[in-house]
């Protein structure tokens, strides 16, 4: 049985890139989990250079995981993937209210 | 000298994004003709663990009631003029909250519902149209700056930029939370095992300006779902009643109910550890027997914790769920008197942070009452100290420029590197093998000792150089506060010989009311942490033995 996620990540960091783009990220996946649980899992094993907001209220209370998921609008948290699967994950919104890779100004 | 870092002055700073932090800023700001900067180290809503929280917000009664269970649920180890201020004030303080325009929902005669997402969406939209309040929004708080025995403000690293600042203000809030989310491997703090940063980096700030400490001993433990692996949940109210069994299927707590606070109490968790430990584990909660829960309120967010929990499959109600056990709540915290002021002139503490409210064990729905009374209060004191200061604070130079230093020596390659996940892997794991719920003086003595190594491994920390949302950087410099939040636990945990609430001693089994109403005090002196002790003041009521 395939034991990888495939996750497509946009990455662009204004301070340094001169345009955005894509990074590709096979992932460990002995279970289904969620997008969030697999960004975090790269960003501490593999990619420290990836940047998207971490927290995570668990309840949808919080809009704080908010991401473009396979180009809709998910809650990162509550989206989960199996083994064998491949995701794109880009900002919410881009290049309006864009910080860095993932993360967004996310409110007015 | 010019400083090389931008200056931002205020009255009064507050730190900390949360219901607690909130409220202060809305409270300050009321008295008018103070400027007032609210500091979060995320966006308001999506940070701290109020947005995480099922919002009960619970009342005893009457004040004399409240105030018995809360003391005699806390083992007498509770500040009890906190106590029955907090016991008398909590009407006047819910009744503020419905000024916000937030539908308050009564649950039986002993708590409401304050809705949290509901709250931290009209605090944030109140800040916003409240002229005199400053938000700061992804803005990490670095450490407080003290100039002549008084706060004068903090430096700040703006997470969008990576730029460094310094913030002067007259008077300084505390409201960063909690401890309970990253010093110990299973925590009831991070939903799906992803941050909540409740890192008790406020509490180690105010330790390294000077303030005081008081009982960091205690820390509440939870029972927590095992599965999925990687997903572990947040507490849910089914959980409160159980029953819990053992792998034989036997009642691990017949009595679960008589415990004050429940599943939630010290009695329970020990009875599961305890079974767990002579190989009557995996424990489950198992409620397939038991009548099906009737919500006797609509609430939400409620319903939505509900429906998640059918679609993980992890419903006692339809299986038995392994169950293990994870930190909770911080009873331990800053010290401070009814008027939220800390042993430091200009500090104020709110919310989990401030210590002495629930002695030793917190109970349900009192950490909601804490939130708001004193994140109230504080809002309310800071703005009268800060209206009574004549002189704008001066942070002192040099100071600053250490810290700048400090934040961004992480930048910079090692010369032996060791990275953040090793380094936290390594202080989860003293903490869950000797800061846990049974603990004994060899293994404490061993904890302080492993801790005191990683301390000297913090300088080590490298992270990658870039500075726009650097996740690891930010982390860095609050895991350097961790370790000194870690410390005062162990320490704290060494010197209280007895068994009172959650902290439990092997070696000291029995709660030793003759010689142990006592608190914990760490102080940062010199550069070392010191613990002493003083008596609790039972001057409303005392234990009969």
């Amino acid at each position: 049985m395939e034991k990888y996620v495939n996750v497509n990540i946009f990455r662009y960091d204004p301070d340094t890139d001169d345009a955005p783009y894509f990074k590709s990220y096979q992932v460990m996946a002995p279970e289904e989990a969620s997008v969030l649980v697999f960004l975090d899992r790269i960003q501490k094993e593999q990619d420290q250079t990836l940047s998207f907001r971490s927290y995570c209220c668990g309840l949808q209370n919080c809009q704080s995981c908010r991401m473009k998921i396979n180009q809709k609008p998910l809650f990162a948290c509550l989206t989960i993937i199996k083994p064998g699967e491949e995701i794109t994950v880009e900002p919410l919104s881009f290049p309006d209210r864009h910080i860095k890779d993932l993360v967004v100004d996310a409110k007015e | 000298m010019r400083a090389d870092y931008p200056v931002k002055k205020c009255d009064v700073l507050i730190i900390g994004g949360g219901g607690a932090g909130g409220l202060a800023a809305v409270e300050a700001a009321k008295s008018g003709g103070l400027k007032i900067v609210l500091a979060s180290k995320g966006p308001i809503g999506q940070s701290g663990l109020t947005p995480t929280a099922n919002g009960g917000t619970a009342f005893h009664g009457s004040p004399q009631d409240t105030f018995r269970d809360m003391i005699t649920g806390g083992r007498y180890l509770n500040d009890q003029r906190i106590v029955w201020f907090m016991a008398n004030e909590i009407y006047n303080a819910i009744e503020k909250i419905k000024d916000l325009d937030i539908a308050i929902t009564r649950i039986r005669d002993i708590s409401v519902c304050v809705p949290s997402d509901v709250l931290m969406e009209r605090l944030r939209k109140a800040i916003l149209q409240t002229p005199n309040i400053d938000l700061l929004e992804d803005v990490l708080v670095t450490r407080l700056i003290v100039t002549d025995g008084r706060i004068s403000g903090a430096t700040a690293l703006n997470a969008r930029t990576g730029e460094f600042s310094c913030i002067t203000a007259k008077a300084v809030v505390l409201a960063t939370g909690g401890l309970a989310g990253e010093l110990w491997t299973h925590t009831s703090n991070n939903p799906f095992g992803i941050t909540t940063d409740s890192s008790g980096a406020g509490h180690g700030m105010a330790h390294l300006a000077g303030a005081e400490l008081i009982d960091m001993e205690m820390v509440q433990f939870v029972p927590l779902p095992a599965n999925p692996q990687c997903l572990h949940l947040r507490y849910f109210p089914d959980f409160w009643t159980g029953p819990y069994l053992n792998r034989k299927g036997e009642n691990i707590d017949p009595n679960l109910d008589s415990h004050k606070g429940r599943s939630y109490s010290h009695q329970f968790i020990q009875n599961l550890c305890r079974e767990i430990e002579t190989g009557n584990g995996p424990v489950y909660v198992d409620k397939r027997d038991s009548a099906p829960f009737v919500p006797t309120v609509k609430i939400k967010s409620w319903g939505r914790r509900r429906k998640l929990i059918k679609k993980l499959n992890i419903d006692p109600h339809e299986n038995k769920i392994e169950i293990i056990i994870g930190a909770h709540f911080g009873m331990g915290g800053v010290r401070a008197n009814e008027k939220t002021e800390t042993s430091l002139a200009g500090l104020f503490a709110a919310g989990e942070m401030m210590g002495g409210v629930h002695g030793g064990l917190r109970m349900p729905g009192f950490s909601f009452s804490q939130m708001i009374v004193f994140g109230l209060e504080a809002g309310k004191q800071a703005a009268l100290y800060a209206a009574g200061q004549q002189d704008d604070p001066i942070a002192d130079d040099s100071l600053v420029e250490i810290e700048k230093q400090n934040v961004f020596q992480y930048l910079q390659a090692k010369e032996k590197p060791v990275t953040l996940v090793e380094l936290k892997k390594q202080l989860n794991r003293i903490m869950d093998d000797a800061v846990f719920v049974f603990r004994d003086k060899a293994g404490l003595e061993h904890a302080c000792g492993a801790i005191g190594e990683i301390k000297k491994k913090v300088s080590r920390l490298s992270v990658p150089g870039f500075k726009r949302f650097n996740l690891d950087w930010s982390r860095a410099i609050e895991f350097s506060l961790m370790v000194a939040v870690a410390e005062s636990i162990a320490h704290s945990a060494l010197v209280r010989e007895e068994s009172r609430g959650f902290h439990y001693r092997r070696d000291f089994p029995d709660e030793d009311n003759a010689n142990w109403l006592r608190h914990t005090i760490a102080r940062h002196d010199a550069g070392q942490l010191k613990i002493e002790t003083c008596p609790v003041e039972l001057d409303r009521l005392a234990p009969e033995d």
